[in-house]
């Protein structure tokens, strides 16, 4: 009692005031596990070391801690989702992330071994420079949804092409590539569609790969989205490689 | 005479030093941040402490600073009937944007003329002076620097920010604590001769009863 009395009241009301920022400051770090989901930005495939006009399109993706990080990221960007996770799902996410720098892995493999791009390199070294050389160039990105666009820079390496018409198109798009040349699905498929909207694409390919899914498939959700959002640019179907080398070729 | 400002002087410099400690721990956090991550990883929760503890603080520190500010214009105000700038036009000429520009020197530096008048407080008035051109410029950068921490993901932008806000606390701690030496310096005559009346209460009673 002698000792609380002792204190002045400049120090008490300091501790208290103190006390303020200290509530504030815990309330904030409650944990908050939450993955989100926000609109990215579009990437020329030259940013991975391929002589290509196209562009791939990435989408900020990742897991709240606390409340704090998920106002800071709330206030970072414009469109952004989050989906609860309980504490499975949230212990899982590390192994997700690591799952997704393997699929990348397997689909620069699958990009750069394609029968149209090997017959034309001479040795396997070549192939291997290339694959680590993309590899290394996209290692701030996660995931393997630039697989098609990818391709289709590769493709324009090697018959120097230029499907942009020197700059006057954007031509972009998502979606993973198989060995036997089919376009695999993805997530994220409203954000990827609204980060094009926001960078003027002109062109966006989209996995239609119903035989392989069950449910619906991108390009269904794309349209739906399309509508909803009322996007300016326009959705391409592809279910192989072929069909998106086609449209470029011919349009 | 008791100042008015005392109370107040004395918990925002609690505050000063509160947020000089945060902000020193919080410029070492982004240097780990910046140039040893994996060290970083390890205190990240850490830092977001005191991210968090220092904006909220922050906020306070500036209510208490305008609180500070308003109570030593009153002070000022009160001894010296000439004072040229009141309580309300010294919190206004700080937080008005642009007229702040002119207003936030003027405020220190008329209180600086006003201080230079007495023998006793000359020496505090060179020293506050002096601290004006840190405080003003570094206050200038300070605002140019948070601007462009929003448009900015560039470390080097981080440090500079954490850097400049600390130097410009020590010099806010530096100037409350002139100036409040200054107006304590000021009051000390009032306070002695009210002391020699309220020091002496047999006196006065033995008059009362007498």
């Amino acid at each position: 009692m002698g000792l609380v009395s002792s204190i002045s009241k400049e120090a008490k009301v300091s501790a208290l005031l103190l006390f303020v920022p200290l509530l504030i400051t815990v309330i904030l770090l409650f944990p908050k596990h939450e993955e989100y989901i926000a609109t990215g930005d579009i990437v020329p495939v030259e940013e991975l070391g391929v002589s290509g006009s196209v562009y791939f399109t990435y989408v900020n993706l990742g897991v709240t801690q606390n409340i704090y990080e998920k106002l800071t990221i709330q206030y970072s960007y414009d469109e952004i989702e989050f989906i609860p996770l309980d504490s499975y799902e949230h212990e899982n996410y590390i192994y997700q992330l690591e799952e997704m720098e393997f699929s990348k892995d397997e689909v620069v493999s699958n990009a750069v071994h394609l029968p149209i791009f090997e017959q034309s390199q001479n040795s396997n070294e070549l192939l291997y420079n290339k694959m680590s050389n993309i590899l290394e160039n996209s290692s701030s990105y996660a995931g393997d949804s630039f697989g098609l666009m990818l391709t289709i820079g590769l493709y324009e390496e090697m018959y120097k092409k230029d499907f942009s018409k020197n700059g006057s198109y954007i031509i972009a798009g998502t979606g993973t590539i198989n060995p036997d040349y089919s376009i695999g699905e993805v997530g994220a498929i409203r954000h990827k569609l609204l980060t094009a909207e926001q960078n003027n694409v002109d062109v966006f390919f989209i996995p239609d790969n119903k035989d392989s899914y069950s449910g619906q498939s991108n390009f269904e959700e794309a349209l739906e989205i399309v509508k909803e959002e009322k996007l300016s640019f326009q959705v391409v179907p592809v279910a192989k490689l072929d069909d998106a080398i086609s449209y470029l070729e011919n349009s | 005479m008791k100042l008015n400002s005392k109370s107040i002087g004395k918990i925002l410099s609690v505050f000063l030093w509160g947020v000089i400690i945060l902000n020193g721990v919080g410029l070492i956090n982004t240097y780990l941040f910046a140039f040893h991550y994996n060290i970083y990883l390890n205190i990240m929760t850490f830092d977001h402490f005191i991210n968090i503890f220092l904006g909220v603080s922050f906020l306070i520190l500036v209510i208490l600073y305008l609180i500070w500010l308003y109570k030593i214009h009153i002070d000022l105000n009160h001894f010296s009937i000439q004072y040229p700038i009141s309580p309300l036009a010294a919190v206004l000429r700080v937080i008005i944007p642009i007229y702040n520009l002119w207003g936030m020197w003027n405020v220190y530096s008329t209180m600086a003329k006003q201080l230079d008048l007495r023998f006793d407080t000359n020496t505090l008035a060179n020293q506050l002076r002096l601290f004006i051109p840190f405080y003003y410029f570094l206050n200038i950068i300070s605002r140019g620097v948070s601007s462009s921490l929003s448009n900015s993901t560039s470390i080097g932008v981080w440090l500079a920010s954490y850097t400049v806000d600390l130097v410009l606390v020590i010099f806010y701690l530096l100037m409350v604590k002139t100036i409040t030496k200054a107006l304590q310096i000021i009051a000390g005559e009032s306070v002695g001769k009210t002391n020699e009346i309220e020091l002496k209460p047999n006196e006065q009673a033995k008059k009362e009863t007498v």
